[in-house]
């Protein structure tokens, strides 16, 4: 089936992890795929990507307009591609003010969504951006939060709209005219095997066993952390000391105080219950 | 009232006015090498090789459709017809009249055209090619303010013919952000808009000269951000300057609806042949302006 495949999350949830798996995965190769060639899984909010196809600039319009287009965008890469083509997503699941969705069924031949406990998130999020904790938390809550959205200035990439990081769970879970297959991040960690073996049916890919377990292997978190070691990666931010950092799951128990856990959890009680990070009576759920 | 400009080494007599030195003298306007007016434009081409979202392009015509603006056929490199949409401005007009459409008839026309900005030093001309937003124009406005001339901001057009390709000057604008413009101690309040809408702060940088000759090409840098401390440059070789070329070539997607890309690689090899070609790679953060200005004019002045 062709058309594209949206591996689709907040920030910092695991799926620039998945896209180096699939890196090795379809590369196929004894050696691990370079964390600096993921150039096959594109993001969709690249402004070069746009550029390209439209026939004019991002930059001669405003983020409204750009919006306006993204869907066709879409649609015409669908039409394009010969076989279905991986793209990572960070917006939410949006409908325009024309009440088109961002992101057309048309053009979709599949759907995954990483979603990581978002006190995790938190502490990932901050070190990623260069930010507090407190500031990360009321980004995380806030319905309006936005990326490359400074109007005074070109950004390498279009606007991206978040909203909450409930708001983006709930966006692509519950509001989709597509199948959506939901990836925890945590399971990634603790049945790698499984987890990355069914997100790979879910959108059409039938690897082996053997194909999965070596690329597995060529895209463990200690691989990616000496490949950043040896030759850095492109797509770290300038904010960020390391982009493949500790990936480790808990590490909010470490970093965050009770006021801040309280508040991450009092913003996202609904959807923390709802993915098993918190049980009923709110308290946070052991790994 | 029709009135003639001279830009990119092409009479033009047009429709729209211009902001492009004009030909004063009637009888030079008489056998113009490009026309441009408005009129009725197909909604499709008959027979497209390649479509994108918003334009067809065949081997004679090209079809560009900006929502809310206008449609710009262009043909056989020689004529643009507009069809302007009820409510657009003339200067949203230009915008993508000089831009793409313009960029269209060159590649029609056979022109070497790159995704690149210009100015004249005192050797030559020397273009900056790099990805949208890596600073370009920036780059151009710092060096337009140590008195370098201003050739051209996007539309790069390039002349491969004789022992040393030549750049081709354009049209005299140029656009900056309004952070841009803080950085080279610009004031956003002294000058106009590039549209005047609130969440597009874009400002058009004065230009008084009108460069009307080809300029030899003295060097193009090529710009790239990545995570590092300090500017860099390195010269670059063989196929790799082909590579910088193509890959910097404005709109790759209408060449190869014109048929074009074997002509246009054959070009791209001529001039990698004979102009230096600078790869800049410079911090993605915290980079300054003015120093790369400085560092580049050091490099083509030594």
């Amino acid at each position: 089936m062709s058309g594209i495949i949206w591996l689709a999350s907040y920030p910092k949830s695991g799926n620039t992890w998945f896209r180096v798996f699939l890196g090795n995965l379809l590369g196929d190769s004894d050696e691990p795929a370079s964390i600096n060639r993921l150039g096959k899984t594109r993001i969709a909010s690249s402004r070069l990507l746009f550029d390209d196809e439209i026939g004019f600039e991002a930059s001669d319009l405003t983020a409204d307009e750009i919006d306006r287009l993204r869907p066709e965008l879409y649609i015409h890469l669908a039409q394009k591609v010969s076989g279905p083509v991986f793209m990572k997503i960070h917006d939410a699941y949006l409908y325009l003010d024309n009440n088109r969705p961002l992101i057309p069924r048309d053009a979709t031949a599949g759907a995954l969504y990483f979603i990581r406990n978002p006190l995790d998130v938190a502490v990932s999020f901050a070190h990623h951006s260069g930010w507090d904790y407190d500031t990360t938390i009321a980004r995380m809550a806030d319905n309006g939060f936005t990326s490359c959205e400074k109007s005074d200035r070109l950004h390498n990439q279009l606007r991206q709209k978040l909203l909450s990081w409930s708001s983006h769970v709930k966006s692509w879970v519950d509001q989709t005219p597509f199948d959506v297959h939901v990836v925890r991040y945590e399971d990634m960690h603790k049945n790698p095997f499984q987890t990355f073996a069914a997100a790979s049916r879910a959108v059409g890919l039938d690897p082996s066993d053997d194909g999965i377990l070596l690329a597995l292997e060529h895209s463990s978190f200690q691989r990616l952390q000496a490949q950043e070691d040896v030759e850095g990666f492109i797509e770290k931010p300038p904010s960020a000391k390391k982009f493949f950092r500790s990936g480790k799951i808990g590490s909010w128990r470490e970093e965050l105080n009770d006021a801040q856990v309280r508040r991450i959890v009092e913003d996202h009680r609904e959807v923390m219950q709802r993915f098993g990070y918190l049980n009923v009576h709110g308290e946070v759920l052991d790994e | 009232m029709n009135q003639a400009y001279y830009v990119f080494g092409l009479k033009i007599l047009s429709e729209l006015p211009l902001p492009a030195p004009m030909l004063s003298d009637p009888a030079e306007a008489a056998n113009p090498d490009i026309v441009i007016e408005y009129g009725q434009t197909p909604e499709k081409l008959d027979h497209p090789q390649v479509t994108g979202v918003r334009y067809q392009a065949s081997t004679d015509e090209l079809l560009l459709c900006v929502d809310g603006v206008a449609r710009y056929w262009i043909r056989k490199g020689r004529r643009i017809l507009v069809t302007p949409h009820p409510q657009s401005s003339l200067e949203r007009i230009l915008i993508f009249l000089m831009g793409s459409a313009m960029g269209a008839l060159l590649h029609q026309r056979g022109i070497l055209v790159l995704h690149a900005g210009a100015v004249a030093v005192n050797k030559g001309a020397i273009a900056f090619a790099g990805p949208s937003g890596i600073g370009k124009s920036t780059l151009s406005a710092a060096l337009h303010d140590r008195g370098c001339l201003f050739l051209a901001d996007d539309v790069c057009a390039i002349d491969p013919a004789g022992k040393k390709s030549s750049l081709i000057p354009g049209f005299s604008r140029l656009k900056l952000w309004a952070d841009a413009l803080d950085k080279l101690g610009k004031n956003k309040d002294d000058l106009q808009s590039v549209r005047w809408i609130k969440n597009l702060e874009k400002f058009f940088i004065p230009i008084q000269e009108n460069v009307a000759t080809p300029v030899a090409l003295q060097a193009l840098f090529v710009l790239d951000a990545v995570n590092t401390e300090r500017i860099e440059m390195w010269e670059l070789t063989g196929m790799d300057k082909i590579n910088q070329l193509i890959s910097n070539t404005y709109r790759m997607g209408f060449l190869k609806g014109l048929g074009k890309t074997a002509d246009h690689f054959r070009q791209c090899a001529a001039v990698a042949a004979n102009l230096p070609i600078v790869k800049v790679s410079r911090p993605k953060r915290g980079f300054q302006i003015n120093e790369l200005a400085d560092k580049i004019l050091e490099r083509v002045n030594a």
